[in-house]
C-alpha cells in the first residue's frame, strides 16, 4: 500500500497570532516540534479542514483539499486526526466507537481484527469510554482513527498525560503504523524524546513559523537547532542496525555511519534499525589507542574544530571516518596537554545511548 | 364528570411538542452553533412568551388569525375552516406559547455538547447531518427529554391565550383549564376539584421526572 505525499502551503492570522507553513510530509513519521503555542495543534487543524480561516493550499496525491478551487470539506479527506484528549464518544462503547469509524470508512484501510489485535483493544470492546484508563482511551482513539481508512494521521500530543509504562506500551504501536497501515503519520509533541524514539523526520516550529525539516539525525546533530530543541548538552544522533548478537554478555554490535559499536540493552533481532545518542559528556579523547578501560567503544578521529565554549572549556568537534562527527569538551589545558588542533588525529572512547528500537 | 376536555388537552400538548420538536430542534441549533448576528435577537424573540401576559400573545395571535387575518384570511381560502375557534388555531397559538419551553433546553444542550464531538465525528466520515444525527441527538439526549416533558405539561396548562383565541367549544376548544374556569363559574366546585386535581399531580410527576433524570441539576429554564 503506498500512500502519496500531503503538500502544504498554509496561513493562518489571528490577533497577536500568525501561523506560516509549508512542507511535504514524507512517508513514515513526521515529528512536529516546538514549544506550547506555537502553533502545533492549529497547524493539524488545518490540515484536517477544521479551521475556516485558513488560507493557502493543500494537496494530496493528485487531489485538491484546498486551495483556489474551493475546499474539500474535512469528513471527505482521507486523513485522520486524533485529539489530545481522545474525544471517545461518550453515549458510544468502545466497540460502537469503533464501529463509527468503520461505517464511515473512506477507502482501504487496515481490518478490524488487524486493529483490534495490533492495537490490544480486545479486552477492552464492551467497555464504556468512562470506564478506560488515559492510556486505555488513547489506543481506542487510535483504533477509531485507524479504522476510517485515513491516507495521513495527525496526532496531537498521543503520549502526553500517559505514564512512561503507558507511553513504552504506546509508542511501539505508533512506530509500527506507517508500516503495517501505510499511514504516514504527523506527530505533535514537545518532548525531545519523544522525537528521538517516534520519528524519522521532524519539523521545527516556533511562533507560527516552520523553521526547517529534515531527517531526525541530522537536525539533532546540527548546533544551530539545538536552541530550539532546547538541549544543552551537543550530541549526535547515529542511525544504526543490529548485526550480531552476543548472548554470552547480553551484548549487541551495530553497523553504523561511525562504525560498528558494541552496546547493551537491546533485544532487536539481526536487521533492526536502532537509533543511538553520544552526548558530549559521553565521549572521552585519548592520544593512544586505549587498551585496558571499560568502555567498550573507542573510534579513531581527527580533531575539526575548536571553539571556547566557557571560561576554560572547549567544545571540540570530531570527524569519525566520513560521514559521521562527534562533540565532545575538554579543557583548556587537556587541549594543551593533547596538542588538540584542527587535524589531529586521535582515540575517541564512547558510551552511546540507546535511544529507540524498531521491533 | 366530562372527560373530553382532557382529551383535547393531551392532543393539543402532544401535537404541540410534536410540531416544536420539529420546528424548534434545528431553531435551537441554530440559536447554539451559529455565528449570524441575528442569533440574540432570535433568541430574545423566542424568549418573549416567558415574559408576555398570556392574553398579549393571544391578542396578536387572535388578530393574526382571524379570519380577516393575515394568516387566517389565507388558511381559510384554502382550508374553507376559520383558525380562530379551532383546534387548528389552538396549535398555532400553543407552539409559539411553548416555544421557549422546547427550544432552551434544546438550545442549552446543543450548547453544552459544544463543537468538539461534531469535529470528531468529521474526522471520523461523517458529513454534518450525518453528525448532527448520530453523535450531537444522542448527546443532547436529556435536553430532549427536559423539553419534551416541559413543552408538553406547560401546554397543558395553557390558559388565557387558548380562551382568546379558541374560547370555550365545547369538543372543540375547551381544554381543562378552561374547562375547570367555566366549572369555576357555574360553582361546579367537584368537578374544578376533580380536574384541577389531576393537572397538579401530572405537573409534579413530569417535573420530578425532569430533576430525577437531571441529577438534582436544575433543568436549563428558569424554573
Amino acid at each position: 500500500m503506498t500512500a502519496s505525499p500531503l503538500e502544504f502551503d498554509l496561513t493562518l492570522e489571528r490577533p497577536g497570532f500568525r501561523l506560516r507553513a509549508a512542507d511535504r510530509l514524507e512517508s513514515g513519521i513526521t515529528a512536529l516540534f516546538g514549544p506550547s503555542g506555537c502553533g502545533k495543534t492549529t497547524l493539524l487543524r488545518c490540515l484536517a479542514g477544521l479551521e475556516p480561516a485558513c488560507q493557502g493550499r493543500i494537496r494530496h496525491g493528485d487531489q485538491h483539499w484546498q486551495g483556489p478551487e474551493g475546499r474539500l470539506p474535512p469528513h471527505r479527506r482521507a486523513v485522520g486526526l486524533v485529539f489530545q484528549d481522545t474525544r471517545l464518544f461518550p453515549h458510544l462503547s468502545a466497540r460502537e466507537n469503533l464501529d463509527f469509524a468503520e461505517r464511515r470508512r473512506r477507502g482501504d484501510g487496515p481490518g478490524r481484527a488487524e486493529v483490534i489485535d495490533g492495537l490490544g483493544l480486545r479486552a477492552l470492546l464492551d467497555q464504556s469510554p468512562a470506564a478506560l484508563s488515559g492510556g486505555e482511551s488513547q489506543r481506542v482513539a487510535l483504533g477509531r482513527a485507524l479504522l476510517a481508512g485515513p491516507r495521513i494521521l495527525l496526532l496531537d500530543e498521543p503520549l502526553s498525560g500517559l505514564d512512561a509504562a503507558r507511553q513504552s506500551e504506546i509508542m511501539p504501536l505508533l512506530r509500527a503504523i506507517p508500516e503495517r497501515f501505510g499511514v504516514r503519520l504527523l506527530v505533535v509533541t514537545h518532548a525531545c524524546h519523544e522525537v528521538l524514539s517516534l520519528a524519522n523526520r521532524m519539523i521545527l516550529m516556533q511562533a507560527g513559523q516552520l523553521i526547517t525539516q529534515a531527517p531526525v539525525s541530522e537536525l539533532f546533530s546540527a548546533p544551530d537547532y539545538w536552541p530550539f530543541l532546547g538541549l544543552t548538552e551537543p550530541a549526535v544522533l547515529w542511525p544504526g542496525r543490529v548485526v550480531a548478537r552476543d548472548n554470552d554478555w547480553g551484548l549487541t554490535t551495530l553497523a553504523t555511519d561511525a562504525g560498528r559499536l558494541r552496546v547493551s540493552g537491546i533485544s532487536a533481532g539481526s536487521g533492526a534499525p536502532v537509533m543511538l545518542r553520544v552526548s558530549a559528556r559521553d565521549v572521552v579523547l585519548s592520544l593512544e589507542p586505549p587498551m585496558a578501560t571499560s568502555m567498550l567503544n573507542s573510534l579513531p578521529v581527527r580533531v575539526e574544530t575548536l571553539e571556547t565554549e566557557r571560561e576554560g572549556v572547549v567544545r571540540v568537534r570530531l570527524a569519525v571516518g566520513h560521514r559521521a562527527a562527534l562533540w565532545t569538551h575538554v579543557t583548556r589545558q587537556s587541549v594543551a596537554a593533547l596538542r588538540l588542533e584542527p587535524g589531529r588525529r586521535l582515540h575517541a572512547l564512547i558510551r552511546p545511548e540507546v535511544l529507540g528500537v524498531n521491533h | 364528570m366530562n372527560l373530553t376536555p382532557v382529551w383535547i388537552s393531551l392532543q393539543l400538548a402532544s401535537v404541540t411538542v410534536a410540531v416544536l420538536l420539529v420546528l424548534g430542534t434545528p431553531l435551537a441549533w441554530w440559536l447554539a452553533m451559529g455565528r449570524s448576528r441575528w442569533r440574540v435577537a432570535v433568541d430574545a424573540v423566542v424568549a418573549l412568551p416567558l415574559v408576555l401576559p398570556p392574553t398579549v400573545l393571544g391578542f396578536y395571535m387572535l388578530i393574526l388569525l382571524a379570519p380577516q387575518g393575515p394568516v387566517g384570511g389565507p388558511w381559510l381560502a384554502v382550508t374553507g375552516e376559520t383558525l380562530t375557534f379551532s383546534f387548528a388555531g389552538l396549535v398555532i397559538t400553543s407552539v409559539l406559547y411553548s416555544l421557549p419551553f422546547v427550544v432552551q433546553p434544546l438550545r442549552d444542550a446543543f450548547r453544552g455538547i459544544g463543537p468538539r464531538p461534531l469535529e470528531t465525528a468529521a474526522m471520523l466520515g461523517a458529513n454534518r447531518l450525518d453528525a448532527f444525527l448520530t453523535v450531537a441527538c444522542p448527546l443532547a439526549g436529556r435536553g430532549f427529554v427536559t423539553a419534551i416533558v416541559l413543552g408538553f405539561a406547560h401546554t397543558l396548562g395553557e390558559f388565557g391565550a387558548i380562551l382568546m383565541v379558541g374560547g370555550s367549544l365545547p369538543g372543540e376548544t375547551r381544554t381543562v383549564a378552561i374547562a375547570i374556569y367555566e366549572h369555576v363559574e357555574t360553582l361546579d366546585y367537584a368537578a374544578a376539584h376533580a380536574l384541577s386535581a389531576g393537572l397538579l399531580v401530572f405537573s409534579f410527576v413530569a417535573l420530578l421526572a425532569i430533576y430525577t433524570l437531571n441529577g438534582r441539576r436544575r433543568p436549563g429554564i428558569g424554573l
